[in-house]
């Protein structure tokens, strides 16, 4: 058989980081205001330690938002329609460090994502869909806008004179591209062997390091401060 | 269900959710209004996705993944309490389908699609019936202060604001499933012979 000794080596592995998602969302909700900034915090330097590019803009983003926010609340009567999009905003605030977490776990690779689920003894549906999940859900962006260039060339574009059209023209390519994404996908894993009935490895080490360690540690820690607070 | 169906659905799940959680925000924007049309704009826009899913993956699961993997994403997001909404109503949207023939009936994929989607835009309703007030300020604590839940108790409470969302909601998902089937037909449904361009 077939040994592949020299394995890529990722600097944190999902499984710490979906640990510290599953922490993060039991206290989420519960935090004080200075979790909330540790856990935004820690999920930003993870993010920069994972994908520096993607952190500017995420980091951008959640000022820009952070400002409005308190714009909204200091000038504005919170009431009415304000009030709803002041609520979600207030959401998306307090979600943002689960969020923050979510994309970096959109950067590992859909078989290291099932690798680790598998490594949690979870059913192997279960494994493939969290991870296609989790995988996907960003590459919708991009699809998104490969639709809209598509579109362009075609001299096409959202219509109110014409509703029914202007929903086919954008979710009907959405459609093709998931079968054809999963044509691809499940290709890629058959050829990998997933339906294979052995012991699965992976190519990439996903044994944890003091790292990962260390992020669960910390996410612990984060924990019991909220349940310590709250006694 | 074999492996290329479990990717097949996972990925139109993403479709599914990425519309249904857009539109959900896009509804903020009619402000207190918004809670009789959170879920309603999101059921018109799904049900392609959902009647191509029914049809081109015609095997028992494929509903129940559908809409556990969206709970599972919600729970992960935070929202915990929709897990088992999603499951629930999942596991509705398989028990209405019936037979594992009726994955090729319209009708019964609409039924069906309706009966979940019913159960998904009550959700605030299932939070506030099983949470109740004190529940709903200790889940969400940094969420709903008490007057806030209470606000949410009296909207679900009032029989003529139920009413009003659970027609808005079945109409929502009846047009959607019309509009689900319009797709299907037009774009996924090969044995329709359509006139070429020669005929």
């Amino acid at each position: 058989m077939f040994v592949d000794n020299v394995k890529r080596k990722i600097q944190i592995k999902p499984i710490s980081i979906g640990v510290l998602m599953v922490i993060y969302t039991s206290i989420v909700f519960f935090s004080t205001m200075l979790v909330y900034w540790l856990m935004l915090l820690f999920s930003f330097v993870l993010l920069i330690a994972v994908k520096k590019k993607k952190s500017i803009s995420l980091f951008i983003f959640y000022i820009i938002l952070f400002g409005l926010i308190s714009l909204v609340s200091s000038k504005c009567t919170i009431s009415g329609w304000i009030g709803s999009i002041y609520t979600m905003g207030l959401i998306i605030l307090k979600l943002f460090p689960l969020w923050t977490l979510a994309v970096i776990l959109s950067s590992f690779g859909t078989s290291a994502i099932i690798y680790s689920l598998r490594s949690l003894q979870l059913p192997i549906s279960l494994c493939i869909g969290v991870a296609i999940f989790f995988r996907f859900i960003p590459e919708y962006r991009a699809y998104l806008s490969e639709i809209n260039e598509g579109l362009k060339t075609r001299n096409m574009g959202l219509s109110i004179i014409r509703p029914i059209h202007s929903l086919e023209i954008y979710l009907v390519p959405m459609i093709y591209k998931a079968f054809e994404t999963g044509e691809i996908l499940s290709c890629a894993l058959i050829t990998k062997g997933i339906e294979y009935d052995c012991k699965k490895t992976s190519y990439e080490d996903l044994s944890f390091t003091w790292k990962d360690y260390g992020i669960i540690l910390v996410g612990l820690v984060f924990l019991g401060i909220t349940i310590w607070k709250k006694l | 269900m074999k492996l290329k169906d479990v990717i097949t659905v996972s990925l139109l799940g993403v479709v599914g959710f990425v519309i249904s959680m857009v539109s959900g925000m896009i509804t903020q924007v009619f402000g207190t209004y918004g809670v009789f049309v959170h879920v309603s704009i999101g059921s018109l826009l799904c049900a392609p996705v959902y009647f191509v899913m029914c049809h081109k993956i015609p095997k028992r699961g494929t509903i129940f993944i559908y809409y556990l993997l969206a709970g599972i994403i919600y729970s992960l997001m935070g929202f915990i309490p929709m897990l088992p909404i999603m499951a629930v109503a999942g596991l509705l949207g398989e028990l209405c389908i019936g037979n594992r023939e009726n994955y090729m009936n319209d009708g019964k994929i609409s039924i069906s699609y309706v009966i979940s989607q019913v159960i998904y835009a009550l959700h605030g309703f299932f939070f506030i019936l099983f949470l109740g007030v004190e529940g709903l300020t200790k889940t969400f604590p940094n969420l709903f202060t008490v007057e806030k839940a209470q606000m949410v108790k009296d909207t679900f409470f009032n029989s003529k604001n139920m009413a009003i969302i659970l027609s808005v909601e079945v109409i929502a998902a009846i047009l959607g499933t019309m509009l689900g089937k319009y797709i299907y037909n037009k774009f996924f449904n090969k044995n329709i012979k359509r006139e070429g361009m020669l005929s």
